[in-house]
């Protein structure tokens, strides 16, 4: 548990720093209608999906000790939250149809995903679900059974020990819960269903229509902002999973009845560094999702020129 | 880059996909689309129009039909490697005026008071 303190000061650095680079973009009171109207209608429903994944996810970890008590149900709790994250955006995106007149015009251009991809976000997700998987598929292959026979919960140790008056004894330590395969099969169906949900919704963001040609620069902002959501909340489930996940790695391979290999040395270092990192961290993100990029309206319409400024000089 | 544009007027008598088809052509014509080009799939052109899908469809096929484009399963629509003949802008012109009267017919102003309205525009 005090490992997880840890993760606080890294959850507090993610806030401070969705906070202070949260970005607001500030539009006049008749400009870009369109879009504006489009930017509060997938807000709208991005909010709406971030409660209900944040209402499935409390279930999943006050609940789901009674409908599973080894804890599977509770491991779904950060893909839960990430999905609910993904529906809100799918629904929003699929359901912004911006208005049409009788005179139509739009943009000969191919929208791909590449023009609005955010380079960095995506960069940070590919290199959390690699240590994921790797993660994953350790658990899968040092796993074994427990004293109930249920495969893959158990990291197990037999060793050969020499003592004073008995001379070599086998000895043998297990510990858990380690995971393997008993958790990483639903992890990993969850997490392909959550890799299928990303592809959706990256879909329906570059196919939304566009609301207009003069606001294609603030649409075209707007997606790339929704792209980075969308990798956002697939990161927050990648390392909400991979946080204790790599937590209860670190804890059973910590067992010091039998001495461990190296390779099992520098898992267990790797896993207790990485595993408080990963919670703070997303638990950072997650803050960073909550404080969204938004596009502000201003109420007052800017002066024109030659209008008398009511303080200074008028605007030339 | 300058950005190419197409344009809709659901109460012009002329339907849209010919709307579509004929500015497409004058794109490809003009030498605005390059060879090769790649035009926007029919679903993103009809969403971002509020067409139905057909409606683009049935252009991309008129288009490809006439040798503006080619189509490939996977590969999108592309501007053609030969494209027929360039569009002069005298017959692009003659086409939009063909079209202009088409419109004055339909609102049931005769040809001579559709000229005058454009003499009158035009400020001669």
């Amino acid at each position: 548990m005090a490992v997880l303190l840890l993760a606080v000061p890294v959850a507090f650095v993610g806030l401070v720093v969705a906070l202070v680079r949260r970005v607001v973009v500030t539009v006049g009171v008749n400009e870009h209608s369109g879009v504006v109207q489009i930017a509060r209608h997938t807000r709208r429903w991005g909010i709406v999906g971030l409660l209900l994944g944040a209402v499935a996810a409390a279930l999943a970890v006050a609940l789901g000790q009674r409908v599973d008590a080894l804890g599977r149900v509770t491991a779904l709790a950060p893909t839960l939250l990430g999905a609910g994250i993904l529906l809100g955006t799918i629904a929003g995106e699929l359901t912004a149809r911006p208005s049409v007149g009788i005179r139509r015009s739009a943009a000969v251009e191919t929208r791909t995903l590449g023009a609005i991809l955010p380079r960095g976000r995506a960069v940070v997700l590919a290199g959390s679900t690699a240590l994921l998987v790797g993660a994953l598929a350790i658990g899968a292959a040092w796993g074994a059974t427990d004293d109930q026979g249920r495969v893959g919960r158990v990291f197990s140790r037999i060793c050969t020990v020499v003592q004073a008056d008995l001379g070599p004894v086998t000895v043998g330590s297990s510990r858990g819960p380690w995971p393997g395969s008993f958790y990483v099969l639903p992890l990993a169906v969850a997490l392909v269903v959550l890799a299928g949900l990303v592809a959706v919704a990256l879909h329906a963001i570059v196919n939304r229509p566009r609301p207009e040609l003069d606001g294609r620069g603030l649409d075209t902002l707007l997606r790339r902002w929704s792209v980075g959501n969308v990798l956002t909340a697939a990161t927050v489930t990648v390392l909400g999973t991979l946080g204790p996940v790599a937590i209860f790695m670190a804890s059973a391979l910590a067992d010091e009845t039998c001495g461990g290999r190296a390779v099992e040395a520098v898992v267990a270092w790797t896993a207790a560094l990485v595993g408080p990192f990963a919670i703070g961290a997303a638990c950072g993100l997650l803050a960073g999702l909550v404080l969204t990029p938004t596009i502000k309206v201003d109420d007052l319409p800017r002066p024109l020129p030659g209008d008398v400024a009511p303080v200074g000089a008028p605007v030339r | 880059m300058t950005l190419s544009t197409v344009t809709v007027d659901v109460l012009d008598p002329t339907p849209p996909y010919e709307q579509l088809r004929r500015q497409l052509a004058d794109l490809i014509g003009s030498g605005v689309l390059s060879p090769g080009d790649r035009l926007p799939p029919v679903r993103q052109l009809a969403a971002d129009l509020g067409l139905a899908a057909g409606t683009v469809a049935r252009t991309y096929r008129e288009l490809e039909q006439a040798g503006y484009v080619r189509s490939r399963r996977g590969g999108g629509t592309r501007v053609a490697a030969t494209a027929p003949s360039p569009t002069t802008p005298q017959r692009a012109l003659e086409e939009a005026a063909a079209a202009y009267l088409d419109r004055a017919r339909a609102l049931g102003v005769a040809p001579t008071d559709a000229v005058d309205t454009v003499r009158r525009l035009a400020g001669g």
